[in-house]
């Protein structure tokens, strides 16, 4: 009993300082942790940054890329100078997402130019972003056109109406004025190419420049519709118009809704003569799965494919380009603007059948379609906004 | 009468002293070495975070110049191992009005640093004619920036209104406008410290931009240059790829030296 209290006693006067030591030390040691944990932290912090600065800049130079990918071109054909389509937020499968926005920038109808903006963030919310922009332009593949006329097989003039080919430079007069080709370079070509197979039976009739025929023994069936990039089928399955065989056409009805050009109707075929028209710049691609008559004081504009025969009987005007895999038969007043591909024969009768190889409505045939393309100007059309 | 002895034992005794003072030393040291310790720690935690931030800098740096650069276009004037001459973009914008007679380009979408300065130029894309063929870039040197001007071909206002000396013939309305200045690029030392510099091409005084770095010949920075095949070349106009290296001191010496090392590979963006 007295040995417990001796004990009890002794705990009671301990004076001894290992309990403040070790609050001491562990007061150090926590600094000490501390210290290492900022240090430590700061570092991830800074990386972190650097990793978010990083996917923002990844993110938007992706989202310009998607946005060339995915042209659309209906959507953008149809801006007007200074308007904007915005796209997204688009987010990529790993949280990064980008805000594009197309602007049309530049008056030419041509040769459109866009301004494209993208806005790239990372994952998370509020993590920052990064802006970087390019400026495209419209792009077309190469289908047109080294003569007024490349065709297989015979060349028929008829009649005494004085029948023309030509593959010397001709803009279309009236509407088509100064304004409109200015842009495009004058240019003269063969005014016809044709196989070895074929026969013309008045090569008066033909001029161009440097000469007026070229007989390629190269040419056949095989290779005639094939233009590199794009073959006749790949123009056809794309085709904004398609038309049922024996289809017989009276002329463009160019029809206007809501003050914008109505592609929906397959007889709308532009309004060639009617600069104020909002379907003025519409060319279609046009393809007929048989056979067509165009007749009647009427006229089109576009790419048209036929797969059979193509007759035209004037007065008829038409502004483009004609690719016909069978007969091309052309009678009375008509005027075609542009360049033809044919298949098999050509037949031209009657009272001024005139054909003008025309690079400038074959050129604007081809760049106000679905065929052209964004392409990023040479050089140094991507820039970092700050 | 006996005097009467107290039973309780007051003070250490010297065993006790002496092994408190023992015990007490043993912590006092531990605690010293540790503190001593993660000082050094600290230090050197701090001169890596340095020499990092300086290394992140300078890449950013010339990662960024080199991006916008494009070697077929001659933007590259002059490569070499530890130093490199470009174009520097350092403003852009889009014309939304070309007057021809004036010499004046108005614009909108503006970014970056328009300032009038004698040294200053810009690279306007030139379309000619529809052909994809004549296409080229000018160069003209600039005479005035303002805020006002001609208005853009939409009847809307310009941002900045660019004079400059030269024919803009060719140019059409949407054309892109680099405002560029040609720089100069390398290591240049100035406090005993190298850094990386930034000049006007073939005059004037480095001004630092990042750093310190380490010194020429310890790999302060090494840029590797690749054409698009990814052959190394010496030829500024076949560049597609720069492999920029750069290397920070973390000693607290020039004496002792200890660097770190940095190294990215940035594809230029419009070279084609």
């Amino acid at each position: 009993m007295a040995a417990m209290t001796r004990g009890k006693r002794r705990l009671q006067d301990e004076a001894g300082f290992a309990l403040a030591m070790a609050v001491f030390a562990l007061v150090l040691l926590a600094a000490v942790v501390a210290g290492g944990y900022f240090s430590a932290s700061q570092e991830f912090q800074i990386g972190r940054g650097m990793r978010n600065v990083t996917k923002s800049f990844y993110a938007g130079e992706a989202g310009i890329l998607q946005v060339l990918d995915q042209w659309d071109a209906d959507t953008y054909a149809a801006l007007q100078p200074g308007d904007t389509n915005t796209v997204g937020p688009i987010t990529f499968e790993g949280g990064g997402s980008y805000t594009a926005s197309v602007v049309r920038v530049g008056s030419d109808s041509i040769k459109s130019y866009y301004y494209i903006e993208a806005v790239g963030r990372p994952p998370g919310l509020n993590q920052g972003q990064r802006r970087q922009a390019a400026i495209a332009r419209t792009y077309v593949p190469d289908i047109c056109c080294d003569a007024a006329i490349k065709i297989l097989e015979n060349v028929d003039f008829g009649g005494g109406g004085q029948p023309i080919i030509t593959g010397l430079n001709h803009d279309p007069p009236g509407s088509w004025s100064a304004s409109v080709c200015s842009n495009v370079p004058d240019d003269s070509v063969p005014g016809m190419i044709r196989s070895p197979d074929g026969n013309v039976n008045d090569e008066s009739r033909i001029t161009g420049y440097p000469v007026n025929i070229i007989v390629d023994p190269a040419l056949n069936p095989s290779n005639i519709f094939d233009f590199g990039e794009l073959t006749y089928d790949d123009l056809a399955a794309i085709a904004d118009i398609q038309l049922p065989d024996s289809f017989s056409f009276g002329g463009s009805q160019p029809t206007v809704v809501n003050g914008a050009c109505d592609k929906t109707n397959p007889l709308n075929w532009g309004a060639p003569n009617d600069p104020s028209s909002p379907c003025f710049n519409y060319f279609p691609i046009i393809h007929v799965d048989g056979s067509i008559d165009l007749t009647g004081s009427g006229g089109g504009q576009g790419i048209l494919l036929v797969d059979d025969d193509l007759r035209i009987n004037g007065p008829f005007e038409f502004y483009g380009i004609v690719m016909v895999v069978d007969d091309f038969h052309i009678g009375g007043p008509v005027d075609t603007y542009g360049a033809a591909v044919l298949g098999d024969d050509m037949y031209i009768s009657g009272a001024t059948p005139r054909f003008w190889y025309s690079p400038c409505a074959a050129e604007r045939a081809v760049r106000l379609s679905k065929l052209a393309r964004p392409r990023l100007l040479s050089q140094r059309a991507w820039v970092e906004l700050f | 009468m006996k005097p009467r002895r107290s039973v309780r034992s007051l003070g250490f005794t010297l065993i006790e002293v002496l092994v408190a003072m023992t015990l007490t030393g043993i912590v006092v040291a531990g605690t010293l070495r540790a503190l001593s310790a993660q000082k050094k720690f600290y230090a050197r935690q701090a001169r890596i975070l340095t020499a990092r931030h300086a290394m992140r800098a300078s890449a950013t740096i010339l990662t960024s110049e080199l991006r916008e650069a494009s070697a077929p276009g001659g933007d590259l004037y002059a490569i070499a191992e530890e130093s490199l001459a470009l174009r520097s973009n350092v403003g852009f914008g889009v014309a939304c009005r070309v007057n021809e007679t004036n010499g004046t380009l108005s614009l909108t979408h503006v970014s970056g640093h328009f300032r009038s300065e004698g040294s200053d130029s810009v690279l306007v894309f030139v379309e000619n004619t529809t052909s994809d063929d004549d296409d080229t870039w000018r160069a003209l040197p600039v005479s005035s920036i303002t805020t006002s001007g001609p208005t853009c071909g939409s009847g809307d206002p310009a941002e900045l209104v660019v004079s400059v000396t030269g024919a803009l013939d060719g140019v059409w309305e949407g054309t892109p406008v680099r405002l560029f200045r040609p720089y100069e690029f390398g290591l240049f030392a100035f406090n005993n410290r190298w850094w990386l510099g930034r000049r006007a091409r073939g005059s004037g005084e480095y001004v630092p931009v990042a750093g310190p770095l380490a010194p020429p010949g310890a790999g302060g920075l090494e840029l590797g240059y690749y054409t698009g095949s990814g052959v190394e070349t010496s030829d500024p106009s076949l560049v597609a790829r720069v492999v920029v290296t750069v290397r920070a001191p973390t000693d607290r010496t020039l004496t002792d030296p200890d660097y770190r090392m940095l190294s990215t590979s940035t594809h230029l963006r419009n070279g084609g």
